[in-house]
C-alpha cells in the first residue's frame, strides 16, 4: 500500500465508514460517506508553494517604500538572521533570487506575517503597512540572474597552505 | 613504557588515583543524594580507557594516557569505521565511549545513537529521535549545533536545541526524563554539553544574541528535577552571591553589582549565557564556567561593566552559590564571550606549585589564574590583539586602547581579534608529558559599527555590524603549542582558515586536530611536525577523542560536518562568493564554501592490528 493509500485507509477507518470496501472501490463509496465532497481532487501539485498573488503590494508605487523597508529591516532585527543587506547569515539570503516560500509580494508578506516553521518568527503584531514596506525592500534586492555555476578557474584552486 | 613522573600534575591524574583507591575499597554508587560530590562510580568514568566525559576528565585537559599510537607509528593510521549521522550542519562536540558502547549526539534535531563496539561494523544498539521544535533553529545564533552528551548512573544526558534537557537509559535508549529549561519564544536555546558532578547534571543556556538572561542550573540525575538555578546577571540573591562570595579583586566585592553595573533593568535581557564547557575540581569542590557576551552587541546601550557577562565564575556544585568571579572583558564591546574552557592544571610557577586554571580567552589573552581565588597570575596575548595593551595584575582589568572602543558614531576599524576571538568554542588540550597546551586559534580582525537596536522577544538583539578580515600574515588560523609557565608559543601550524575543531593530546605524544576544509591531522606534540593527515569529507568543527576498544587497540574518533559560527555562514542558501552577494565587503569567510560543504559523519581510526601490539 502506498503512503497515500494508507492515509486514505486510515481516514476512512477513522470516519467509521466501510473501510476496506471503500479502499478497494473509493469512487463508488464517495458521495454518501463523504457528504458530497469529492475524494479525488484534481490538479494536485507535488511540493509546490502555490502562488497567492491576489492583491499586490499597495505601496509598490511609493518611491520611498524601499528605503523605509530597509530601515525597518534593521529595526525589526531581520538583519540579525538574514544578514546585512539580507545577503544571508543563519537565515537564508533574500537577495539571491531563490525563494523557499515564494517570491511574489503576497508570498513574502505571508512569510513575514505568519512566520515559517524552520525559525522565521511571525511578525503578525506589526501588520500590515510595515510588512508591505519590508516586502518592497526585499523585492528590490532580488537578482533575476541565477548564478548556478561556480568554477575553480575564477578563484585559483585550493587554498595556499 | 615507564615514564618519568611529570612535575606538573593534572587533576585527572589525581582523580584517577582516588578512583583506584575507592575501587579497591569496593565502594559502589548508592544513588542517594550526595550534595553534588562525585561518587566512586563517577570517578571511575574518568579512567583511561574510555572517553566518558565531554572533555575526557573534570579538569578539561582532553588528555588520554593511551600510548599505543605514537609519533613513530601514527603514519600507519587507517580508517576503521564510519557512520553518516543523517544530519547536516555543524558537528561540534564529540562522541562518548563508555563500556564498549559509543554514544553520538547530532546537531538539531538532536538524534542520539548508541553503537556496539564489540561487534563487527559497530551495529546500532538504539537510536533516539526526539521531537525538537524546528522553530528553535530561528534562535540559534551560530548554527544548530550540539556539543555532546554526558554519561552518569547508566544514563545519557544531553540538551535539545529547543531548551530542554533529556536523559536516556544508556542500555536501551528509553527516555527516562525530559525537563524544559527555557523558552525559545524568549530566545533561549541549549547547545552545550552537560557536566555531571555527583548526582547533579550541570547545564547552561544559549541565546546571548537574543536578549536572554544567562543562567546555569543543576538537575537531579535520577529524576530530572531542577535542584538549583543561578543567574549570571541580576540581584545577588539570584546570582547566588551570598556571604560565601569572595572575589579576588577589591572592586568586585561591591554588593548588587550584577544589577548595578547595568542601566536599570538591562540585566534582564543582558545575555551572559553559560553556553561553554564546564570544569570541576573535586578537591576544592568548585565548578568553573564562563559567561558569554553582554547584550546587545551595541555597548552604547548598556553603559557599565555589565557583570557578570564575559566573566569566569566559580560556584559550589551543590547549591550554585558563587564563590568567586572575575570579569576578563568589562563592558565588552567586541562580542568576546568568556565561555572558553577553563583547564585545571597544577603549575610550577616561581618555585611554587599553583592550583591553576588556564583559559585561552576569546579576547586574545591566555589567562593563568589561581583556581582557589580567581587571582590572575598572568595574562599574555596568545594571538595578535590590539584592543588592550595588557591586563593590570593589581586590578585584574585590561588596559584598553581608546581607538579600538566601539559604540560611537561610524566605524571602528581593524580591531583584533575579531568577534570569533583568538579562539572560539573548539577546546584546547593539555599534555602532562610535554607540559604544553595545544590550542586551535583564529587570526582575524574586524571592523565594527553600531546602530540602536530594539528588544523584540525571540529575535536577534545585536545592533552591530562586524565584517572580518585576515590578521597579520594572511593566514586566518593557526594550531599552536603553548607553554603556560613561560607564557609563550612553542610552535605553530598556520592554516588558511580559522581552526574551529577541538584538540586531543595523548601519552603517545601525538596530538590531533581538524581544519575547516576537512583535513584531520596528527601532529608531533613536541615538534609540531604533521605526521599523518586525511581529508574526511566535510569541514571539522568537532573534537577528537581516543579510547581503548574491546580488542585492546587504541582508537581515535572525530566528527566531520562543517558548521558552527563559521559553517553557518558558508552554507545553506548563502552562496557567499556569488557575484551578486550584497553583504558588506570582506565579511566572514567568503571563500570557505569553495573548499568544503555540509556533511555529518563519525570517523574512527586505528593502527592495523599488528602495528598496534
Amino acid at each position: 500500500m502506498t503512503a497515500r493509500g494508507a492515509a486514505w485507509f486510515v481516514a476512512l477507518v477513522a470516519l467509521g465508514g466501510c473501510g476496506r470496501d471503500a479502499t478497494r472501490h473509493p469512487a463508488t463509496a464517495a458521495s454518501a460517506a463523504w457528504g458530497g465532497v469529492t475524494p479525488h481532487p484534481r490538479n494536485i501539485q507535488a511540493g509546490a508553494v502555490l502562488k497567492v498573488d491576489s492583491g499586490g503590494n499597495p505601496y509598490a508605487a511609493n518611491p520611498k517604500a524601499v528605503s523605509i523597508g530597509a530601515d525597518l529591516f534593521n529595526r525589526y532585527n531581520c538583519d540579525g538572521c538574514h544578514g546585512d543587506g539580507a545577503a544571508g547569515s543563519v537565515g537564508p539570503s533574500l537577495a539571491d533570487g531563490r525563494w523557499r516560500y515564494g517570491g511574489t509580494p503576497r508570498e513574502i508578506y505571508q512569510s513575514i506575517y505568519e512566520g515559517r516553521p524552520l525559525g522565521m518568527p511571525s511578525y503578525r503584531a506589526v501588520a500590515n503597512e510595515p510588512i508591505w514596506y519590508l516586502v518592497s525592500y526585499v523585492r528590490s534586492l532580488a537578482d533575476s540572474t541565477d548564478h548556478a555555476t561556480q568554477n575553480a578557474a575564477t578563484w585559483g584552486g585550493p587554498p595556499a597552505r | 613504557m615507564r615514564r618519568q613522573l611529570p612535575r606538573v600534575l593534572v587533576i585527572s591524574a589525581a582523580a584517577a588515583f582516588a578512583i583506584a583507591v575507592l575501587a579497591v575499597a569496593g565502594l559502589a554508587a548508592t544513588g542517594r543524594l550526595n550534595a553534588g560530590r562525585p561518587s566512586p562510580a563517577d570517578a571511575a568514568i574518568g579512567a583511561h580507557t574510555d572517553w566518558a566525559m565531554p572533555a575526557g576528565d573534570y579538569a578539561n585537559t582532553r588528555y588520554s594516557a593511551l600510548d599505543q599510537i605514537t609519533t613513530a607509528n601514527v603514519a600507519g593510521l587507517r580508517v576503521e569505521w564510519s557512520f553518516a549521522t543523517g544530519t547536516l550542519r555543524g558537528h561540534e562536540g564529540q562522541p562518548l565511549v563508555v563500556g564498549n558502547t559509543m554514544y553520538v549526539v547530532t546537531p538539531w534535531p538532536n538524534v542520539a545513537y548508541a553503537f556496539d563496539l564489540t561487534r563487527e561494523g559497530y551495529p546500532l544498539k538504539w537510536k533516539y529521535r526526539p521531537d525538537v521544535n524546528p522553530a528553535a533553529q530561528g534562535v540559534a545564533c551560530c548554527d544548530v549545533v550540539n556539543r555532546g552528551a554526558a554519561y552518569a548512573d547508566g544514563k545519557i544526558i544531553y540538551n535539545l536545541l529547543d531548551a530542554e534537557t533529556v536523559a536516556l537509559d544508556a542500555s536501551t535508549g528509553r527516555q527516562v526524563w525530559r525537563t524544559r529549561m527555557g523558552d525559545i519564544n524568549r530566545g533561549e536555546s541549549m547547545t552545550m554539553a552537560p557536566l555531571v558532578i555527583g548526582n547533579r547534571a550541570i547545564v547552561g543556556g544559549s541565546g546571548g544574541e537574543y536578549g536572554v538572561r544567562g543562567w546555569i542550573a543543576a538537575l537531579d540525575v535520577a529524576t530530572g528535577r531542577e535542584v538549583w538555578r543561578a543567574y549570571n546577571t541580576g540581584p545577588d540573591a539570584e546570582v547566588r552571591a551570598d556571604s560565601g562570595f569572595h572575589p579576588f579583586y577589591a572592586a568586585d566585592r561591591e554588593p548588587e553589582q550584577a544589577s548595578r553595573s547595568w542601566p536599570a533593568g538591562a540585566w534582564k535581557i543582558g545575555g551572559a549565557t553559560a553556553w561553554g564547557w564546564i570544569s570541576y575540581d573535586p578537591d576544592l569542590h568548585l565548578l568553573y564556567h564562563g559567561t558569554g557576551n553582554p547584550g546587545p552587541w551595541n555597548p552604547a546601550q548598556r553603559p557599565g561593566d555589565n557583570k557578570w557577562a564575559t566573566s569566569t565564575l566559580a560556584r559550589d556544585p551543590a547549591t550554585g552559590a558563587l564563590r568567586w568571579a572575575y570579569q576578563q572583558t568589562p563592558h565588552d564591546g567586541w562580542d568576546y564571550d568568556g565561555v572558553n574552557e577553563n583547564i585545571l592544571v597544577d603549575l610550577s610557577i616561581a618555585d611554587s606549585v599553583r592550583k591553576a586554571l588556564v583559559r585561552f580567552d576569546r579576547n586574545g589573552f591566555a589567562y593563568v589564574q589561581d583556581r582557589r581565588t580567581g587571582e590572575v597570575i598572568s595574562a599574555t596575548p596568545y594571538i595578535h590583539l590590539n584592543w588592550a595593551t595588557k591586563v593590570d595584575l593589581t586590578t585584574g582589568r585590561p588596559v584598553t586602547v581608546p581607538g579600538k572602543q566601539t559604540g560611537g558614531a561610524g566605524w571602528t576599524r581593524d580591531i583584533c581579534p575579531s568577534l570569533e576571538g583568538g579562539k572560539d568554542q573548539g577546546p584546547a588540550a593539555y599534555s602532562p608529558h610535554t607540559r604544553l597546551f595545544y590550542v586551535p586559534t583564529n587570526n582575524m580582525c574586524m571592523d565594527w559599527k553600531v546602530r540602536e537596536v530594539s528588544y523584540i522577544a525571540g529575535t536577534p538583539y545585536m545592533g552591530a555590524s562586524a565584517p572580518y578580515h585576515a590578521g597579520p600574515g594572511g593566514n586566518r588560523g593557526e594550531f599552536m603549542a603553548w607553554d603556560p609557565v613561560r607564557a609563550r608559543k612553542v610552535w605553530g601550524i598556520r592554516e588558511p582558515f580559522p581552526v574551529w575543531s577541538g584538540t586531543l593530546a595523548t601519552a603517545g605524544d601525538v596530538v590531533f586536530y581538524g581544519t575547516l576544509d576537512g583535513w584531520f591531522k596528527a601532529v608531533d606534540a613536541r615538534s609540531g611536525a604533521v605526521l599523518w593527515k586525511l581529508k574526511i569529507g566535510s569541514g571539522i568543527v568537532g573534537n577528537p577523542i581516543t579510547y581503548r576498544g574491546p580488542d585492546g587497540r587504541q582508537y581515535v574518533a572525530i566528527y566531520a560536518g562543517v558548521g558552527g559560527d563559521m559553517g553557518a555562514l558558508i552554507g545553506g542558501d548563502v552562496r557567499a562568493d556569488a557575484p551578486y552577494d550584497t553583504r558588506t565587503p570582506a565579511d566572514v569567510i567568503v571563500d570557505l564554501a569553495r573548499h568544503t560543504s555540509w556533511g555529518g559523519m563519525v570517523w574512527v581510526f586505528a593502527l592495523p592490528p599488528r602495528t598496534a601490539r
